[in-house]
């Protein structure tokens, strides 16, 4: 079992969707730092996805300081680094084109989709939380 | 290093040409998908890398070295699954086992034991007696266990079901070496290999029209969807590599072989008036159908 929910799907690169799928599970905190993370053979196994892209996955997620590899532990999410607003900012960045985009075909107006997100946040925190 | 290099090959059955001039690479450590259209020549072309059919023009190597000029050893490190791989009908599989460890010295016991659990084959069952999926089961098992440096399949997914597939994939992946370790693969079943391979050749024809790594395949191989009102705009949409092209009311699908840097920019501003355009990477069934279409309306067009 992995500690995050991927579902891949085709027409975009693998390698790319996990990258994704794992960097939000540890931005969002559902994988807490300190937490183990699969090895690329358990992570290419449980996807079942090249071994190779699997390595790729894991060296992209070190490189950006969210995972560690320790010899002989295995490989942990890090806990020296909060992302950035910023960074957080960015992961949903696809989502907003898609929103956008698809607002646009629709015919709707910038305020149409502000008003929209705007009343859907509300229904969703309405005990005051945000 | 390319563990297999084949150069210039040509192979015909009587007056008909099932390979023509064929050249492929495939680099150590590579998954490599063999693609085609049945008739296209892929068994034919596993057949010569294994000297089981000798190239009437042109050169084989497998590990660097000439073909025909493979030692007992080298051979040992290859290992082959024939489509519809037969096996003794009256052995069992402990008994086929243990026939077959002694012929390989890097026969690995542990793997075939975890294998036939993976599996859950059991060793007393006499091979004739097997399920379909049973059978090719105990043919990966077979192939695995040695833990070849280089392994040929042929077709190993066809008629098997979903469970089987998965089972086959797993078993697979969980005795990749993680290096050295190369994989050439042809089959039908293209969902199963968009996430296993990572490399793709597609043969049409008894010729390699295309191999590279999946990351450069998709790179260049993107499905464009255009919603428009202007009947103009479609007409004009007919350039020599948009392929799969198809028309439904005002909707246009394409698939592009050659999508470069300025791709979608250019694709907008050519559809300026459009609704709405859509481009996203191009699944491998996508591809190959593509591909296919073309390869096949291009011998026509000789024909004729």
């Amino acid at each position: 079992m992995l500690p995050f929910v991927v579902a891949l799907k085709p027409g975009e690169a693998p390698y790319r969707q996990v990258v994704y799928a794992a960097t939000k599970a540890i931005v969002s905190g559902e994988l807490m730092p300190g937490a183990s993370f699969p090895s690329v053979r358990e992570l290419s196994q449980a996807l079942k996805i090249n071994p190779n892209t699997a390595q790729k996955v894991v060296a992209e997620l070190v490189r950006d300081g969210l995972l560690e590899v320790r010899p002989g532990v295995g490989t942990l999410v890090t806990n020296g680094r909060r992302a950035s607003a910023a960074e957080r900012r960015a992961l949903l960045s696809a989502e907003v084109e898609q929103l956008v985009v698809e607002a646009r075909r629709l015919g709707l107006e910038r305020d149409d989709v502000v008003n929209a997100v705007s009343a859907r946040w509300a229904e969703l925190f309405a005990n005051g939380r945000d | 290093m390319a563990v297999v290099e084949v150069d210039s090959v040509s192979y015909s059955y009587g007056a008909h040409q099932a390979l023509h001039d064929l050249s492929l690479s495939i680099p150590e450590g590579a998954l490599y998908a063999l693609l085609g259209p049945n008739g296209s020549g892929k068994t034919t072309l596993l057949q010569i890398l294994m000297g089981l059919r000798r190239a009437r023009k042109g050169r084989v190597s497998l590990f660097g070295v000439d073909s025909d000029a493979l030692t007992v050893q080298d051979r040992a490190s290859i290992g082959y699954i024939a489509e519809g791989q037969s096996l003794p009908a009256w052995m069992r599989l402990d008994q086929l086992e243990a026939y077959l460890a002694p012929l390989y010295p890097t026969w690995d016991r542990a793997l075939a034991a975890h294998l036939r659990e993976r599996f859950e084959l059991d060793p007393t069952r006499v091979i004739k007696t097997l399920s379909r999926g049973q059978h090719m089961k105990a043919a990966l098992l077979c192939a695995l266990a040695p833990r070849p440096k280089l392994l040929l399949m042929d077709e190993p997914f066809t008629g098997m079901d979903a469970l089987v597939k998965d089972e086959l994939v797993r078993g697979l992946l969980e005795s990749a070496g993680s290096e050295g370790w190369t994989v050439l693969l042809c089959s039908h079943d293209i969902g199963e290999l968009e996430l296993l391979a990572d490399w793709v050749g597609f043969l049409a024809n008894g010729r390699m029209s295309l191999s590279q790594t999946m990351d450069t395949l998709r790179g260049r191989f993107k499905r464009v969807e255009v919603v428009t009102d202007g009947v103009d705009t479609l007409d004009r949409a007919d350039l020599d590599d948009w392929l799969s092209i198809e028309r439904a009311g005002n909707r246009l699908t394409f698939v592009t072989s050659n999508a470069n840097d300025g791709f979608e920019s250019q694709l907008r501003s050519h559809f300026s008036t459009a609704a709405h355009v859509d481009v996203r990477d191009a699944t491998l069934r996508e591809v190959f159908v593509a591909l296919a279409k073309e390869s096949s309306s291009r011998t026509s067009e000789v024909a004729a």
